[in-house]
């Protein structure tokens, strides 16, 4: 039975060599079969080609997204000097103002929480990127956090969900103060408080960063009025809907305050 | 003398092919190959390497002996070569018969001997048709010539058969 069965494979391998053989003397002499073969052969090494590069770029995508992730913050900077020199001649201007004294750092989010009442974001950024605590956290549409801790790789953020955290900001419309935080329940909703109450407020008006921190620069949008309501008969209280979605955050903004380290003494000295 | 007389019909029908390929021209469709009728009446027990092997010198030669592409009748005689022995034996279980040691017409019938022709014919023409005007020709005229030639070289070894090996093999 083995020798019938391996008669049969040396049947098949001999007619396969004499095949091939006759195919090698085929388009060798046979011109319009030679032109033939070089043109299929060309089309599978174009589609082959064609597949590999893709292939190949598609795992230099990190690479690619990180050097946008670059252009992306000197352009952010750029946008930022152009509006202050716009406000230091007298034009109006909606966004950042001040941003000469602030460097921005990219940095890819590797670790996320929004279901406490304290989240905290690991990026993958860390002393060695230049990043040390207390500095802010942005990205185009929000503010995120500021720096807690940090190690030479990494760097923990904690987050703007966290129902411990206050900061300043401003109706866009009229300039008025507030201070915002989160109640804790919605990570796509925060609230701001301190409203006066004779301050003109309406639903759809836009929420931006105040500046009054050293860590964040002012003019950053945050978010849009979603709903208000009177809260001790002299404040308002705004609900508002944030316009960056901190359960899909990805890329994110380390905010290098040039001054802070300065603001950051006069405090401690005015106590 | 039943070996020096397959041996006279052996190279007389070579001697014929070659003088088709080389003087007669029957169009594009049309490819007479009488030495497959050489190749498809030898013994059922010749063993496939062997059958292989003489296929595909018989190619060889006949392919430096025409004006064509060499290679291109080696390729397809060789093919015949592999497939005749598993057609033999499965649709005609001819192993063991003395009487059909040698395929013809007398011994296995008019429909089987030419069910095995066209079998065989077919396996040629694929590999030759498909080898000789691979990405040049429709699809149409690619199946006319395959057709043609497996049909009409059927037929005429039907004939041969019938003329040639009557009664006796060679």
């Amino acid at each position: 039975m083995r020798r019938r069965s391996d008669r049969i494979y040396l049947t098949v391998t001999v007619f396969i060599i004499l095949e091939a053989v006759s195919a090698f003397m085929i388009f060798r002499s046979g011109a319009v079969q030679k032109n033939v073969l070089v043109a299929s052969m060309r089309v599978c090494s174009d589609y082959v080609e064609d597949r590999w590069s893709k292939v190949l770029y598609w795992f230099s995508l990190k690479d690619v997204n990180r050097d946008l992730m670059k252009v992306n913050a000197a352009l952010i900077a750029r946008n930022m000097k152009l509006m202050n020199h716009l406000e230091r001649i007298g034009m109006p201007h909606d966004s950042v103002a001040d941003s000469d004294r602030y460097n921005l750092i990219p940095a890819m989010v590797i670790s996320n929480s929004v279901g406490r009442l304290h989240n905290y974001l690991i990026v993958d950024k860390g002393e060695d990127d230049g990043i040390r605590t207390d500095m802010g956290v942005i990205t185009n549409s929000g503010l995120i956090g500021s720096v807690v801790a940090v190690s030479s790789r990494y760097s923990r953020i904690v987050s703007m969900l966290d129902t411990d955290t206050r900061f300043s900001v401003i109706l866009k419309r009229n300039g008025t103060f507030g201070t915002m935080y989160w109640k804790g329940t919605d990570p796509t909703r925060m609230a701001v408080m301190d409203i006066p109450v004779h301050t003109p407020v309406s639903e759809g008006d836009t929420i931006i960063s105040s500046g009054y921190s050293a860590f964040f620069p002012s003019g950053i949008p945050i978010g849009t009025i979603s709903a208000f309501s009177l809260n001790d008969g002299i404040n308002y209280e705004l609900e508002v809907e944030l316009f960056e979605d901190f359960r899909s955050l990805k890329y994110v903004y380390v905010v290098d305050s040039q001054d802070a380290a300065e603001i950051a003494g006069l405090k401690i000295e005015s106590r | 003398m039943e070996k020096s007389q397959s041996i006279i019909v052996f190279v007389l029908v070579f001697l014929i092919q070659v003088i088709l390929n080389n003087s007669v021209f029957f169009g594009i469709y049309l490819y007479p190959v009488p030495i497959c009728f050489v190749l498809l009446s030898r013994d059922v027990r010749t063993s496939s390497l062997n059958m292989l092997l003489t296929a595909f010198g018989t190619g060889i030669l006949l392919d430096f002996l025409s004006n064509g592409v060499p290679g291109l009748n080696a390729a397809a005689l060789t093919a015949m070569a592999f497939f005749r022995r598993p057609v033999l034996k499965r649709l005609f279980l001819m192993y063991g018969g003395a009487e059909y040691s040698c395929p013809s017409v007398w011994n296995m019938g008019m429909t089987k001997y030419f069910i095995y022709s066209v079998v065989a014919c077919a396996s040629f023409f694929i590999f030759y048709v498909s080898l000789e005007s691979v990405g040049i020709t429709g699809l149409w005229i690619y199946l006319k010539r395959i057709l043609a030639g497996t049909f009409v070289n059927a037929a005429v070894m039907l004939l041969m058969s019938a003329a040639i090996q009557k009664r006796r093999t060679f």
